[in-house]
C-alpha cells in the first residue's frame, strides 16, 4: 500500500498527450468551456463519474477550466506556507487534504487568471469514491471553480431547482434536503413541464439557462418514486445497479428546455407540524439575500478555506468579491415583475401524501 | 427540576468589562473536571459582579431543542427566528447546541450546550470563542489572531497563520523583560490592546525561553506533558493544561498602547520587510475569517432562511471595525521565516525591535 501510493506521487517524466488518455470537452451554453482529462483504469461507472455529460461536445479550443486527475508532481518550491497546509504562491495552491485514512492533494495553477488548471490525485480513496474516482474533484473542487468564474461574468450559478412551461421557468431554492429535486420530479410528471435543473441553474438577466447534472441518476429518481430519499444505503445500491446496466446511453428521458425567462423564485423551507404547504410573499431584497447566503453554504469546506488561505497572501483577492458579485448580477437579473415567495412544505411525506398534498398546491398556486 | 438547580453551579466572568459571561453548568463531575472551557477563561473569572447586566448565558447540560422549527440540511439544523439548534460532532467528540436570542436588541445570548465526555476538551473552541468574539465585535471591540507581549505600556503585535510561531516569539519576548499578553487572541480597541491571557500553547522548543520564569509545578506538569506525548508514540498531547495565571502570576499585563505589529509568515525564504497598516488589516481580516469558519456556516444556513438578520453583516463590521480601532502611526513588520529560521528572528528581535 505504502509503496503504491509513493509511485502514485513520484516523479511522472510523461508528456502531456501521453499522460491523459482520455479528455472529455464541455460546453457550457458558450458561456464557458472546461475539460476533463484523464487515464481509465478500470470499466468505470460513466453515468456516476461524469455529472456534466449533457454538456459534452466532441472539441472545445481554449478551455477556461481544466481538471486533470492523474498522479502529478507539484510545483510548489518557494511557497508560503498558510495555516498548515497550503502552498501558495503568486496564481499558484497546492495542498493535501486528510479526512481520517483518506487523502488527496490539489493543486491549482492560474488562480485569477483566465484559464485555470486544476490537478488533482488520490492518495486513498474513500469507500465512496471506489466506483467513482472522478466524481468528487468535479464536484468538489471543479464546481465551485465554476461558479466563481460565472460570477465574475456576470452570471449566477444559484443553488435551485427549475422547471418551465412556455419557455417560463419557475425556480426553487434552498438547502440541500428542502425537497427541490422532488418538486421538479412532480411537475416532470404529473404536470406536463419541461425540466431546467434539479440542483442548479444559470441566471442572468431574467433569463434561466438550464444546468442538468447526473442526467442518469435523475432519470432513475424521476421514473420511480420520486419521494424516496437516495441516501440510504439500499437505495444507493439500486441506484448503482441501475447506473451500472444502462453504462453511458445518456439520454434524459423527459422533456428539456435550455432558456426560460425567470416567472418566479420561490425559497423553500421545511416546517415540522404542518402537512399542507404554505406560501407567504417575500420582498426583492430578501430573496436576493437568501439566494446568495444559500450560495455561501453551498461552497465545499475544501474549497472555501483554500480561497481564504490565498487570499491571506494575495489580500486582494478577497473571497468576500464573491457575494459582492452576485449581489451585483442577481439585482440585475431579477425583475421587480417576478414572484418572489417562501413556500414551507411539511416533512416526511410519503409519495401519496406528498401527492396529495404538496401536488394540490403545486397546481394551484404554483403555475406560469 | 429542583434536583437540576441544585447541581447547578455559577460562575461569572468579565472579559474587560466589555462583555460579561455566565456560565451554568448542569454536568457531571467528570465532565467538568476536564472541561477546558473554565481553564481558558480563568482570568476572567470574576466571583464578585453585577449579575443583572449579563451579555452571554452559557448553560451546559443536557437540554431538549425548541418545538415548531424549521429543519433544513436533511435535519442536521433546526432554525426559528433568532433560534439555531444543531447536532455536531468533532473526531470523537459529540455536542449539541442551541443559540438564540441573537437578533438585535436581545441580551442576553443564550447559548445551550450538552457534550459529551471528549467534547468537554472541544467546545470552547468550536462554538463558545466564535460567540464571544462576535460579542466583542458587537461593542466595537475586534478580537484579534495573534500573540502579544507589553513593555512600558508599549505592546507588540506577533500576528500569522496557525503554526507561524506565534506563541514563540511572545514566549521570546517574556524573556527580554516583557510582559505577556496573550498567545493566541488579543482584543483591540481604539489603538490599545487588551490581553486574553488563556492557557499557554507550550511546546517543546517554545517552554525553553521562559525556564527562568515558570515555577517548579508547572515545570513538572510540561515534564509529564512530554512523556506522554513519548509514550503514546504522539497522539495523547496536552493532558495537563497550563493557565498562564498560575505560570507567570507576575508578568501578565492588561491593556497597553499597540506599537508595532509583526506578521509572521512560513516560507522558505528569510525574509524581512516593513508593510503599511492596510496590509496589516487585510491580513488581520482573513486571519480571523479563517478562524471563524465552522460558526460562519451556521450564519450561511441561518440567513438562507431568515436574510434580514445582523449576524450576516458580522464580517464587513468587523473589517470596519479593525479599520477604525488600528493606530495610525503604526510600525509593521513582514517577517517570512523557514523552520530553521527562529534564531535569525530572535536576533533581528533582540537588536532592532525591541525597546
Amino acid at each position: 500500500m505504502v509503496r503504491k501510493r509513493n509511485f502514485l506521487v513520484s516523479d511522472m517524466q510523461f508528456t502531456e498527450p501521453e499522460r491523459y488518455k482520455f479528455i472529455q470537452h464541455y460546453d457550457l451554453h458558450g458561456i464557458m468551456k472546461f475539460q476533463v482529462r484523464y487515464n481509465k483504469k478500470k470499466n468505470l461507472i460513466y453515468s456516476y463519474n461524469f455529472p456534466y455529460s449533457y454538456f459534452k461536445v466532441d472539441h472545445v479550443d481554449n478551455p477556461s477550466i481544466i481538471l486533470n486527475i492523474t498522479p502529478f508532481k507539484p510545483n510548489n518550491e518557494e511557497c508560503d506556507v498558510v495555516f498548515h497546509k497550503y502552498y501558495i504562491k503568486k496564481n499558484y495552491l497546492y495542498f493535501k487534504e486528510q479526512h481520517g485514512f483518506f487523502s488527496w492533494h490539489v493543486e491549482f495553477q492560474g488562480i485569477g487568471k483566465e484559464k485555470t488548471i486544476i490537478n488533482f490525485c488520490w492518495n486513498r480513496l474513500p469507500p465512496k469514491a471506489l466506483f467513482s474516482p472522478y466524481y468528487f474533484p468535479q464536484i468538489a473542487y471543479m464546481e465551485p471553480l465554476i461558479d466563481l468564474k460565472l460570477a465574475e461574468r456576470g452570471y449566477c450559478l444559484s443553488h435551485s431547482a427549475a422547471v418551465s412551461h412556455e419557455k417560463k421557468a419557475i425556480l426553487f431554492a434552498g438547502r440541500s434536503g428542502a425537497s427541490k429535486r422532488t418538486i421538479a420530479a412532480y411537475y416532470l410528471n404529473k404536470m406536463d413541464y419541461s425540466f431546467i435543473g434539479d440542483d442548479k441553474v444559470i441566471i442572468k438577466d431574467g433569463k434561466v439557462f438550464s444546468y442538468p447534472t447526473n442526467i442518469a441518476v435523475c432519470n432513475y429518481s424521476f421514473k420511480h418514486d420520486y419521494t424516496k430519499k437516495l441516501s440510504s444505503l439500499l437505495e444507493k445500491v439500486k441506484t448503482v445497479h441501475y447506473l451500472y446496466k444502462i453504462k453511458d446511453k445518456l439520454i434524459f428521458e423527459f422533456g428539456l428546455e435550455d432558456k426560460a425567462s425567470i416567472h418566479s423564485v420561490n425559497i423553500l423551507s421545511k416546517f415540522q407540524e404542518i402537512e399542507e404547504p404554505l406560501i407567504c410573499p417575500k420582498n426583492r431584497e430578501e430573496v436576493i439575500s437568501s439566494l446568495i447566503n444559500n450560495n455561501l453554504a453551498e461552497f465545499t469546506p475544501h474549497f472555501h478555506n483554500s480561497l481564504v488561505a490565498y487570499s491571506y497572501i494575495f489580500p486582494d483577492y478577497l473571497n468576500s468579491s464573491y457575494s459582492t458579485l452576485l449581489k451585483k448580477n442577481l439585482d440585475i437579473s431579477l425583475d421587480n415583475d417576478v414572484r418572489m415567495n417562501e413556500i414551507i412544505l411539511g416533512t416526511d411525506y410519503t409519495k401519496r401524501q406528498f401527492d396529495k398534498n404538496v401536488g394540490e398546491f403545486l397546481k394551484s398556486e404554483m403555475i406560469v | 427540576m429542583k434536583f437540576k438547580e441544585d447541581i447547578m453551579k455559577k460562575k461569572y466572568y468579565s472579559i474587560h468589562d466589555i462583555i460579561t459571561i455566565v456560565l451554568k453548568d448542569y454536568r457531571t463531575l467528570p465532565a467538568r473536571k476536564i472541561s477546558l472551557f473554565e481553564k481558558d477563561y480563568n482570568y476572567f473569572y470574576k466571583p464578585n459582579i453585577n449579575q443583572n447586566s449579563t451579555d452571554l448565558t452559557i448553560e451546559m447540560g443536557n437540554f431538549s431543542p425548541k418545538k415548531n422549527c424549521k429543519i433544513i440540511e436533511k435535519d442536521i439544523y433546526k432554525i426559528k427566528k433568532s433560534y439555531l439548534f444543531r447536532e455536531s460532532s468533532y473526531k470523537i467528540a459529540k455536542y449539541r447546541f442551541e443559540f438564540s436570542n441573537f437578533e438585535k436588541n436581545e441580551t442576553p445570548i443564550l447559548l445551550r450546550i450538552h457534550p459529551n465526555l471528549p467534547a468537554n476538551r472541544v467546545i470552547h473552541m468550536q462554538i463558545i470563542d466564535f460567540v464571544v468574539y462576535l460579542l466583542l465585535n458587537r461593542n466595537g471591540y475586534p478580537a484579534l489572531h495573534a500573540s502579544s507581549a507589553s513593555k512600558d505600556g508599549d505592546a507588540i503585535l506577533f500576528t500569522g497563520p496557525g503554526g507561524s510561531g506565534k506563541t514563540s516569539f511572545s514566549l521570546f519576548s517574556l524573556k527580554n523583560g516583557f510582559d505577556f499578553m496573550g498567545d493566541d487572541r488579543i482584543i483591540l480597541n481604539n489603538g490599545k490592546v487588551f490581553g486574553f491571557p488563556e492557557c499557554v500553547g507550550f511546546k517543546r522548543a517554545n517552554s525553553q525561553y521562559v525556564a527562568n520564569i515558570i515555577d517548579k509545578k508547572s515545570k513538572m506538569k510540561l515534564l509529564m506533558n512530554e512523556l506522554i506525548n513519548k509514550f503514546s508514540l504522539g497522539y495523547i498531547d496536552g493532558v495537563f493544561y497550563l493557565e498562564s495565571k498560575n505560570v507567570f502570576p507576575q508578568r501578565i499585563q492588561d491593556s497597553s498602547n499597540l506599537k508595532t505589529v509583526v506578521c509572521l509568515q512560513p516560507s522558505k525564504k528569510f525574509q524581512i520587510s516593513e508593510i503599511d497598516t492596510d496590509t496589516v488589516v487585510k491580513k488581520l481580516y482573513t486571519n480571523q475569517i479563517f478562524e471563524n469558519r465552522r460558526f460562519q456556516r451556521h450564519i450561511d444556513i441561518y440567513s438562507t432562511i431568515y436574510p434580514d438578520n445582523e449576524l450576516v453583516e458580522h464580517h464587513n463590521i468587523y473589517m470596519k471595525n479593525l479599520k477604525d480601532n488600528i493606530p495610525k502611526n503604526l510600525e509593521a513588520y513582514e517577517v517570512r521565516l523557514g523552520p530553521n529560521d527562529y534564531n535569525l528572528v530572535n536576533e533581528w528581535l533582540e537588536k532592532e525591535i525591541f525597546w
